[in-house]
Order: structure tokens, then sequence, then C-alpha cells
């Protein structure tokens, strides 16, 4: 699923990187930027929000999945777990307008924590101490990867 | 531990839609808004295609694995992305960016394994 995020991100970023060639980098811009920033970074947080619960009701749909196609059609958990993610790559896109996408992406693996918590209440699954730890690890790289130069 | 079975299908459902991105990457230099026309754009379709059917992939694994567990594991699509890129798009990766990398096959293993 996160790969949608990434192809959409690719896209994202040839978007942003068309519009700052053409800004002028004077000091008023440059303090309209961090507040655009600011905002870029609200927005992303909601962001994460919706993908996790995208995928909480992802999980309740697949736990009931029937390979019928009532079955696939009629299940609501997996439709709202579709319109929540949906949600997520718009507000994505969004934030990616106003702010540079390596200021972005480190919050994008914020969604880690949230299904994690998600999941532990709603679904009772828990992580072990190592695995939690392997999660801090991947937290780590994919901040790397898309917030790197 | 996935099971053997579980994790083969799981590694194959990221390259599908590792190569999905690479092709949504080469349609998006012709993407525009015209979305009738853009149903002529082979490469959006075939990069979303390929997109959905990993995603079809991962919604039938969340059957049988805690979601908790399968969520993070899904970042080794970005590794698959960036040898991709790398390999068939020509793109330049940095150090730090191999650094990361390296730090989710690390976490990979360490939820999958343990």
């Amino acid at each position: 699923m996160s790969l949608i995020y990434l192809s959409i991100l690719q896209g994202a970023d040839l978007l942003v990187m068309k519009k700052e060639s053409g800004m002028s980098r004077s000091k008023a811009s440059r303090s309209r930027i961090k507040q655009d920033r600011l905002s870029s970074i609200s927005i992303i947080v909601v962001c994460t929000i919706f993908t996790s619960f995208g995928q909480l009701f992802l999980k309740l749909g697949a736990n009931k999945l029937q390979f019928s196609l009532q079955g696939i059609f009629l299940n609501l958990p997996l439709a709202a777990g579709i319109i929540f993610y949906a949600v997520g790559a718009v507000l994505l896109i969004y934030s990616l307008k106003k702010a540079d996408l390596s200021v972005i992406y480190p919050f994008v693996s914020l969604s880690f924590i949230w299904v994690s918590i998600l999941s532990y209440f709603f679904l009772h699954e828990s992580l072990s101490i190592i695995q939690f730890a392997g999660m801090l690890c991947i937290i780590f790289g994919v901040s790397l990867i898309g917030g790197g130069r | 531990m996935l099971p053997l079975f579980a994790l083969v299908l799981f590694v194959l459902g990221t390259i599908i839609g590792a190569y999905g991105s690479v092709y949504l990457k080469l349609g998006a230099k012709e993407f525009n808004f015209n979305l009738i026309k853009q149903l002529r754009n082979k490469n959006v379709i075939l990069g979303l295609f390929l997109v959905g059917f990993s995603t079809i992939i991962y919604v039938l694994l969340l059957k049988a694995e805690r979601l908790s567990i399968l969520y993070p594991l899904t970042s080794l699509g970005y590794v698959w992305v960036a040898l991709f890129s790398v390999k068939l798009l020509k793109e330049k990766m940095s150090l730090p960016k191999w650094l990361g990398v390296a730090f989710i096959i690390a976490g990979i293993f360490l939820i999958s394994f343990f």
C-alpha cells in the first residue's frame, strides 16, 4: 500500500521542484516558506492518522473477506479502508504543494507508530521488544531515504 | 515468524508494487488531468495495475497475519524502489539514502524473524 504513496511522492516531487525553480528567495518569502512548512507538517500528521485508520479498516475487512462478488463489494470495512486511504493520499499531495519532500517525508513514517497503537487497542495485537526495535529501525530508515539529500 | 509461503508471496507483492512505481514514474512525464487521454498513457495504466495487484496481495496476507507486523514490513517496497530507480531510471542515490535502505532491511529482519 505504501507504494502508492511513493509513486505519488515521485510525481509530486517533480511538481514541487518545478515550482521552486521559479520562486525567488527573498527575505519576505522565506518567512512565508517557514509558515507554509508548519501548516504542511500539521496536514501531514492528520494524513498519517487517516492512513493508519485506513490500515485498521483494511485489516478488519480482510478478516471477514469472502471470495465472492457480494463478499468483496459489500465488505464495509474494506471500503472504509480504501476511502480513508484515499483521503490520506489527497492530504499528502496537498501538503507537498507547499513544502519540500525532504521535510515532509520523515513525518510520513509516523503512520508506523499510529498503526501499532491502533492494532494494540482495537485488534489486541502486541509487538515484542525486538519487533518494536525493528519498527524504530524502519522509521529511521524511511526518514533517511525520504529526508536525505 | 511468518510462514515461508506467506513471506515469499509478500516479497513478490512488494516487488510487483515497486515495478508499478517505476512505471508510474515513467508515465508521470506525460501525466495531466485530461483523464480520458490518460487512458492511452500505457505506463500509468500498467503502473496502476501493478500497484493495485500488489495491494490485493497485501489485503490477502492481512487475512492471515497481524497488522502490526505486516504494515511495517511493507517498507520493503522502498528498498526495491531504491534499487530499481538506480538500475532502471538511472537516478542517483546518496550515502545517507543507502544507509536508510540498510536500516529498513535490518528492521524488517528484526520484525519478521523474532
